[in-house]
C-alpha cells in the first residue's frame, strides 16, 4: 500500500511540473513579488540616499551653518537648485523629497533673538516623514546654540559692561561651545534598539525579512489550492473514479493525493527560502530545526484546506477561483503583506483564525528575532491542530465522483 | 456593423454566464477593495493608534518624574499611550518579543545625577521589531524629551563658560544664580522654526477604501481584458471559429468583433464595480462625469491594447491564462493600485510610468483629490489612449500575420 501511496503522491508532483503554468505560479511569480515588494518596503538604508535641496538666502554665516550640519547627516543627498521655483518644481516633481529654504536674515535674527521661519516645501505626493524629523532636530541644534550665546550675552551685560566689538566675539565663541554638547553626538540622548536577533543591524519585520516568509506562506497555499484545482478535474474526468477499479483502495488514494500535495508544498517552500537566504540576504539560517517545524506543519495545514477546498467545490474553475480569492485574501489578513500592527485591533484578532499568521508570527521569531525552537512550539501547535482537523474532515467527505 | 457588435455581445453574454469570471473579475476585486479599506483605516486617520508601551524607571528622580508625569501623561499624548510600569530588563524584554508592548522606555538609576552633572546621559528605549512604526513613535517622543533636558543644560553651561575666565566674577556667585536661569530659560521659545508648506494645489486626502476602489478597479480591468483575449484562442481550439467561418462574416468583422467584445467585458466590469463602490462602500469618484468617462474609456481601450498584443505574443491559450494574471498583479502593484506611488524608491517609481495603471490611477486620483476637471485629466488620457493605439497596431497586425 505504501508504494501505492507513493506511485500517485509521485503522479501529482510529475504532473505539477511538466505544467509550465504551475511553474510561474509555484516558482517565478512568487520570487518576483517577494523581490518588488520587499524592496519597496525596506527601510531606507545608506544606498538609497534621500534627495534634498537648499536655497540660502541668508546674508549671514548661519545659513551655511545649517548646511553644513545637513551635509554630515548620513541618509541624504543635496541636489542643486537653481532658484525657489525651480527648488518647489523639483519637489512637486518628487524629483527631490523635500526643499528647504533659509530666509535672507537668518544670521541676523539668531545674533538678535528673533525667531526666523525656514521653510520646508513638501508634496503630497512624497511621505517626508523622516526627513522632516530629521531637519527639526537640526534646527533644533541651531536654535539651541543661538539661545545659549544670547543668553550668555544677555548675562555678561550684568556682570560686566562689554563692548559692542566684543560682543560678536563672544556670540560667536559661546556658539562653539554650545554646539559641542551636539559632537560627537548629543550628550543626552536616545539610546534605541529594537530586539531583533542583530542589534547593530537593527533588522526590523520589513523589506525582504517579511516579504520573504511572508509570501513564501502565500503562494505555498495557493500553489497547493491548485494543485487541489487539478484534482477536482481528475475527478470530473473520471479519472480518479477510475482509479478504483485497480486494486488500490480508497484511503490509498486520498493519501496518495495528500502526500502529494503536501510533498509540493515541501518543494515550493524550501526553494522559496533558499532564494530568500541567498538572493536576499534573509536569515533563514538561525534555527533550521525551528523552520522545519514550521515549514511542516503549515504544509500540512494547507494540504488539509486545500483537499477540503476541492471536496467542496464542483469544478476546476471554481476551485481555481477560490484558490486565489481564499489565499490571497487570508494572507493580506493574517500578515503576510504588511507588518500587521499597521491593522486595525480587531483585525489584528481576526488574524489569528488564518493559519497564515501562524507561520509567519513563528517565522518572525526565527528570522528577525533570532530565537529558538521553544518560541514557536504553539505556532507549531497551532499549525498542527488545524493539518489535523481539517485532513480528517476531507478524508471523511472525500468524494471520487460528482 | 451589426455582426460586429453581435459577436462583441456575445462575448459579453458568455461573460455574465461564467462563474470563474463572476468570482475572478468582480468578487475577488470588491473583496479586496473591502479588506484592504479596513485594514489601512487606521494609517488614515488622525489619531491612529494605541500604542501599549512599558516603563522602567530605575531613576525615580526629578527628571525621570518629568518624563513620566508631565510628557507621557500630558493631554496630547495620554490617549494614545497605554502605559505599563515594569521591574527589570528581562521583563521588558518578555514583554516585546511576547508582542505584548510595542516599546519599552528605560530610565537607568542616576539618570537625574548625571545630566545635573553635566556627564553624558541616555535613556534606553526598546523596540519590537515587529513593530517598528509603533516603536519609532515612542523613539520619537523620548527624543524631545531628552533634546529637551540637553536645551537647558547646554544654555546654562555656555553662560558658566563664557563668565568663568573673568576674575571680576565671582564664581560662587554663579552658583546661586543657576536655579534662576533655569526658570528664565524654561518657557524659551525655539528661535528657528521649521514651517511645512505643501507644493500643491488643495489635495483632500481621500480615505484608503476610495483608494484602492481606484488601484484594485484599474487593476482588475487587466484581468478581465486578458482574460478575454484568452478566448480568441478558446475559439480556435473549440474550432467556433471554423463554424463562424462558414457564415457570412468577415474575417475583418469577426477579428474587430473579438476585439471589441474584450473592450465591452473590461467596460462593463468597471461599471459594475464603480457603481458597487459607489452605493454600497460609498466611495467618492469625484465631481466631474465627463472626466470619470473618459479616464474609464481610455483606461479600458489601453488595458485591452495591452491584451491584444498579449495575445498577439502569446503561444498558447494556457500562456495567457497563466501568465495572464502575474502580469496583471505586477502591473497592479508597479502602477501604485497597492501602495501610493510616493512610497517606492525612485527607480520604481520610474519603471510604473511604462504601466497603464500609472496613468489611469494618477486620472482617477486627480478627479477624487482635487475635483480635478475633465480638462485636468486630458494628459491622463491622451497617454492612455497613446498607449491603446500602439498597443493595437503592434497586436492586430501581428494577429492578422497569423491569421485567426
Amino acid at each position: 500500500m505504501v508504494r501505492k501511496i507513493f506511485a500517485i503522491a509521485k503522479n501529482v508532483l510529475i504532473n505539477t511540473s511538466r505544467d509550465k503554468g504551475a511553474l510561474i505560479w509555484l516558482i517565478i511569480m512568487p520570487i518576483v513579488w517577494t523581490a518588488l515588494i520587499g524592496s519597496m518596503s525596506s527601510p531606507k538604508s545608506g544606498e538609497n540616499l534621500i534627495p534634498i535641496s537648499i536655497m540660502n538666502y541668508d546674508k549671514g554665516a548661519y545659513g551655511d551653518k545649517f548646511e553644513e550640519f545637513l551635509k554630515e547627516e548620513k541618509d541624504i543627498q543635496i541636489m542643486k537648485v537653481s532658484s525657489e521655483d525651480d527648488l518647489v518644481k523639483k519637489v512637486m516633481d518628487t524629483e527631490i523629497f523635500v526643499g528647504l529654504v533659509i530666509p535672507e536674515n537668518f544670521a541676523e535674527n539668531l545674533i538678535n533673538d528673533i525667531p526666523s521661519q525656514v521653510k520646508l516645501v513638501k508634496s503630497e505626493k512624497s511621505s517626508s516623514y523622516f526627513i522632516e524629523e530629521l531637519l527639526k532636530k537640526i534646527a533644533k541644534r541651531i536654535s539651541i546654540d543661538a539661545q545659549a550665546s544670547n543668553f550668555s550675552l544677555e548675562k555678561i551685560g550684568t556682570f560686566i559692561s562689554v563692548t559692542e566689538g566684543a560682543k560678536s566675539e563672544i556670540w560667536e565663541r559661546a556658539f562653539k561651545i554650545a554646539d559641542s554638547s551636539f559632537e560627537p553626538e548629543p550628550s543626552i540622548k536616545v539610546d534605541f534598539k529594537m530586539l531583533s536577533v542583530d542589534e547593530s543591524k537593527q533588522s526590523l519585520v520589513m523589506g525582504m525579512n517579511l516579504s520573504s516568509p511572508g509570501f513564501a506562506v502565500m503562494f505555498v497555499m495557493m500553489g497547493v489550492f491548485f494543485a487541489g484545482a487539478a484534482m477536482v478535474n481528475e475527478r470530473r474526468l473520471g479519472t480518479l473514479a477510475r482509479l478504483l477499479t485497480t486494486p488500490t483502495g480508497k484511503f490509498a488514494i486520498i493519501s496518495g493525493e495528500m502526500l502529494g500535495f503536501f510533498l509540493l508544498a515541501l518543494v515550493q517552500f524550501l526553494i522559496l527560502i533558499l532564494f530568500g537566504q541567498f538572493a536576499l540576504g534573509v536569515n533563514w539560517g538561525s534555527s533550521p530545526i525551528g523552520v522545519m517545524l514550521i515549514v511542516v506543519s503549515f504544509s500540512l495545514a494547507v494540504t488539509g484546506l486545500g483537499t477540503l477546498l476541492a471536496v467542496f467545490v464542483k469544478t476546476s474553475a471554481q476551485a481555481g477561483a477560490f484558490a486565489v480569492l481564499i489565499s490571497m485574501v487570508t494572507s493580506m489578513i493574517g500578515g503576510s503583506w504588511w507588518p500587521i500592527e499597521i491593522a486595525p485591533k480587531f483585525m489584528q484578532s481576526v488574524a489569528k483564525f488564518t493559519p497564515q499568521y501562524w507561520a509567519v508570527n513563528g517565522l518572525t521569531k526565527l528570522i528577525t528575532r533570532g530565537f529558538g525552537i521553544s518560541s514557536i512550539l504553539i505556532n507549531f501547535g497551532i499549525l498542527m491542530g488545524i493539518a489535523i482537523i481539517s485532513l480528517m474532515l476531507s478524508v471523511a467527505l472525500f468524494k471520487f465522483g460528482d | 456593423m451589426r455582426k460586429v457588435l453581435s459577436i462583441a455581445f456575445k462575448d459579453l453574454k458568455l461573460r455574465t454566464r461564467d462563474f470563474y469570471a463572476f468570482i475572478m473579475l468582480l468578487v475577488m476585486p470588491l473583496v479586496l477593495i473591502f479588506f484592504l479599506g479596513i485594514i489601512f483605516k487606521p494609517m488614515w486617520t488622525s489619531k491612529p493608534f494605541i500604542i501599549d508601551v512599558g516603563i522602567i524607571d530605575k531613576d525615580n528622580d526629578e527628571i525621570s518624574k518629568i518624563l513620566i508625569n508631565d510628557v507621557f501623561s500630558s493631554e496630547n499624548l495620554k490617549d494614545m499611550l497605554n502605559l505599563t510600569y515594569l521591574n527589570s530588563d528581562e521583563e521588558a524584554k518578555e514583554e516585546i518579543n511576547s508582542g505584548k508592548l510595542a516599546a519599552v522606555v528605560i530610565l537607568r538609576s542616576g539618570f537625574s545625577d548625571a545630566v545635573i552633572k553635566g556627564e553624558n546621559a541616555s535613556i534606553v528605549v526598546l523596540g519590537d521589531p515587529e513593530q517598528s512604526i509603533k516603536s519609532g513613535v515612542i523613539k520619537n517622543i523620548v527624543d524631545y524629551f531628552t533634546i529637551e533636558v540637553l536645551r537647558r543644560r547646554t544654555i546654562i553651561e555656555t553662560v558658566s563658560d563664557i563668565l568663568a575666565p573673568y576674575s571680576s566674577i565671582n564664581p560662587q556667585e554663579i552658583q546661586r544664580l543657576i536655579p534662576q536661569w533655569l526658570k528664565e530659560i524654561e518657557d524659551k521659545e525655539d528661535i528657528v522654526i521649521v514651517n511645512p508648506t505643501t507644493a500643491s494645489k488643495n489635495i483632500k486626502s481621500i480615505p484608503p477604501m476610495d483608494y484602492y476602489a481606484v488601484g484594485m478597479g484599474v487593476m482588475y480591468l487587466l484581468f478581465a481584458t486578458n482574460a478575454g483575449a484568452e478566448t480568441i484562442f478558446e475559439e480556435r481550439r473549440l474550432k467556433t471559429y471554423d463554424r463562424l467561418k462558414t457564415t457570412p462574416v468577415s474575417d475583418k468583422n469577426l477579428f474587430v468583433g473579438k476585439i471589441l467584445g474584450i473592450f465591452f467585458v473590461a467596460l462593463f466590469q468597471f461599471l459594475l464595480i464603480f457603481l458597487f463602490t459607489t452605493l454600497v462602500y460609498r466611495v467618492n469618484w469625484g465631481s466631474s462625469i465627463t472626466g470619470l468617462i473618459a479616464l474609464a474609456f481610455s483606461s479600458v481601450l489601453a488595458f485591452s491594447g495591452f491584451s491584444t498584443l498579449f495575445a498577439s505574443i502569446a503561444k498558447s491559450e494556457q500562456q495567457i491564462g497563466n501568465l495572464g494574471p502575474a502580469l496583471a498583479m505586477i502591473f497592479g502593484f508597479l502602477g501604485g493600485g497597492m501602495w501610493p506611488v510616493f512610497t517606492f524608491p525612485s527607480w520604481m517609481n520610474l519603471v510604473s510610468r511604462f504601466t497603464p495603471n500609472r496613468w489611469a490611477i494618477d486620472g482617477f486620483l486627480k478627479l477624487m483629490e482635487q475635483n480635478a476637471k475633465f480638462y485636468e485629466v486630458l494628459p491622463q488620457c491622451i497617454v492612455l489612449l497613446a498607449m491603446a493605439g500602439l498597443f493595437f497596431l503592434v497586436g492586430t497586425s501581428r494577429l492578422r500575420k497569423r491569421g485567426t
